[in-house]
């Protein structure tokens, strides 16, 4: 990736304040996103999701298999719940096709970042005084910061994952199903333009909504579907926000790696349901937020991720009655958020 | 043998006749080529060239490129070529009107015209051996180019005109740089701009001033109206539109698709969409046709 030059920075952030993005966008639009359901067939469940178009765009693809450890036949309800979650491993390659000495995982503005630190320090000094409106977050310290590389990159992706998918997703689990299953999410990154966690987060999604396992006990013909993922919608979906100051307190979504650079900081929210989880880093320099820009950017996200999944459960429903009977085949379709 | 276009794995050969070039490989099963391109053949001498290059230069080019490095004398510049291009201390034009040598003092200020990461446009003086460019920017058309945005495409895809610097009706201007790298910026900058050319006349690049980003009240541009940015924005995902669908670029042909757009009466962010774009570009070229079939 480049470096951006101030020169392009400035248009950057006139067209935050005046609110239009480089593509024409509003802050809260997404580009258009294009899911193809399972294409590699050595996997149980597969999915392929772009965000943005042909020429420009981020490109993830995830593979799902399972491990089948120990059968629990006619043991006591209780303890087979308890004993029963799936282990979930969640692992991602970041491998977008480019030399990973040079790829950076942030474009960076040098002069910018001496202005956010100043920033910084000055709402610090000002936090010691005022009344604590103003809330700082610590970094989470796995974070990215603009010298990060392709390595870096993936192990802040693959923590983050195996975080949300072992500890988030299930530890409100309840039901019960056949067989101790692990399963083994790989996820491989083969295009980078912006928005990389909410086109992972989508990509396992999708994956996971039509996920079917094999079971040879009583009907090995039928497959079966895991029972916290026979409804799919609450699943865990997460999406990156960034804030900028052009526009007095605003939240963008979906941005391209020249406008991150000119953001002031950056968000993660993970919406399950009512629950959030919010990782924060800062971009460039530490970059500050308050409380009314956090509770914006969980607002939004939420509403994000209804229309999302609305959207996706429309198109898969309808693909549904399509293909109904025969065997699943490559279907893909297009989604624009308004 | 015509010219062929080649996959890679595709045997193009198994007389055994030929004597293996660029983009092929010999194999027991004959000349197989190992990339996407074209096929060619001189006397006994078999290669491929690819379709998809990185940039090839050529004395006389307009280019836009981005400063990566700045070493003894010179800047490094990335122009998409498969080494970075120089552009010299000696091959710039310096404030004040006349020639003159450059001394270490010159040579201590160099970031103060251009540093790391920005975006200048300048001219092919040489192709060195290696196949590394020098730049040149004595004209006052070349610069530093600022307060834009920097579109990537294909550079095979570039026409090359007698015009690269082309001002749009709607009030956006383009550099189109035969790399591949299209710069575009509104038209309204050229008034303050020559304020600051008058102020530093004969200079390829005006020194920086430090406070250009820190204060956003003394930025050296005149504020420009919404429809500009939108129009920008249309000529942005057209650009990107034509280089996935591999349509040659020119800034006639840009033109004209920017109006068929508009009478399409497509939103702007509806050219972000494949499909959308695939059809805007099938009609656009039935519409070319009967166009010239017309005249």
């Amino acid at each position: 990736m480049d470096i951006l030059s101030p020169g392009e920075s400035i248009y950057v952030r006139g067209g935050f304040s005046q609110g239009v993005r480089n593509d024409g966008r509003d802050f809260l639009q997404f580009r258009p996103i294009s899911i193809e359901f399972d294409g590699l067939r050595q996997c149980y469940s597969s999915s392929k999701v772009r965000i943005g178009s042909k020429s420009q765009g981020t490109e993830v693809t995830t593979g799902i298999k399972g491990v089948q450890l120990d059968k629990h036949v006619g043991t006591n309800d209780t303890q087979f719940q308890s004993t029963c979650q799936p282990k979930i491993q969640c692992t991602v390659h970041y491998c977008p096709g480019v030399n990973s000495n040079e790829l950076t995982a942030a474009t960076r503005v040098q002069q910018l970042d001496q202005r956010y630190l100043k920033h910084a320090e000055a709402s610090q000094e000002q936090g010691g005084q005022s009344t604590g409106q103003d809330a700082t977050i610590g970094e989470t310290g796995s974070g990215l910061d603009s010298h990060s590389n392709t390595r870096e990159m993936e192990h802040f992706l693959s923590a983050f994952f195996t975080k949300q998918y072992s500890a988030n997703l299930l530890a409100s689990f309840q039901g019960s199903f056949a067989h101790d299953w692990q399963l083994l999410i790989d996820t491989i990154v083969t295009e980078d333009n912006g928005s990389i966690i909410d086109c992972i987060s989508l990509s396992i999604i999708c994956a996971l909504s039509y996920l079917q396992l094999p079971c040879d006990d009583e009907d090995p013909d039928k497959p079966f579907t895991l029972s916290q993922f026979l409804d799919w919608t609450t699943l865990p979906l997460s999406l990156t926000c960034y804030s900028i100051k052009e526009a007095g307190e605003s939240i963008v979504v979906d941005c391209y790696p020249e406008e991150r650079a000119c953001s002031v900081c950056s968000f993660v929210v993970t919406t399950r349901q009512d629950q959030h989880d919010i990782t924060k880093n800062p971009v460039g320099a530490s970059g500050t937020s308050s409380l009314a820009t956090i509770k914006l950017a969980q607002y939004h996200c939420r509403n994000i991720r209804e229309q999302l999944i609305s959207a996706l459960q429309q198109h898969i429903d309808a693909q549904r009655a399509l293909i109904n009977g025969e065997q699943s085949s490559i279907y893909s379709f297009c989604i624009s958020l308004k | 043998m015509s010219e062929t276009i080649a996959l890679p794995g595709e045997i193009i050969d198994e007389t055994g006749d030929f004597v293996n070039g660029h983009g092929t490989r010999q194999t027991s099963r004959g000349i197989v080529s190992t990339i996407l391109g074209t096929a060619s053949l001189q006397n006994k001498f078999l290669s491929v060239k690819p379709l998809r290059t990185n940039y090839q230069g050529e004395v006389g080019d307009v280019v836009v490129g981005r400063v990566v490095e700045i070493v003894q004398h010179q800047w490094k510049i990335d122009v998409h070529s498969k080494l970075f291009a120089g552009i010299k201390l000696g091959a710039i034009n310096l404030p004040g009107n006349e020639l003159r040598i450059k001394d270490a003092t010159d040579e201590l200020n160099m970031r103060g015209f251009l540093q790391e990461g920005d975006l200048i446009s300048a001219e092919v003086q040489k192709v060195h051996a290696d196949g590394s460019l020098a730049l040149h920017s004595r004209n006052l058309l070349y610069g530093r180019l600022e307060n834009g945005i920097l579109v990537k495409v294909a550079s095979s895809l570039i026409v090359r005109t007698k015009q690269h610097f082309f001002t749009f009706s709607f009030g956006v201007k383009s550099i189109f740089g035969l790399n591949g790298y299209i710069w575009l910026s509104p038209s309204s900058d050229i008034d303050i701009n020559q304020q600051l050319r008058e102020d530093y006349a004969g200079a390829s690049f005006i020194p920086r001033t430090s406070n250009v980003l820190s204060d956003s009240s003394a930025l050296p541009f005149s504020p420009f109206e919404r429809g500009t940015r939108l129009a920008m924005a249309r000529l942005r995902n057209i650009l990107l539109l034509m280089n996935s669908e591999w349509e040659p670029i020119s800034p006639q042909v840009v033109e004209e698709l920017f109006n068929f757009s508009h009478k399409q009466k497509l939103e702007v962010i509806d050219l972000l969409n494949d499909q959308i774009g695939h059809k805007l570009l099938t009609d656009f070229r039935a519409y070319r046709l009967s166009n010239a079939a017309s005249t």
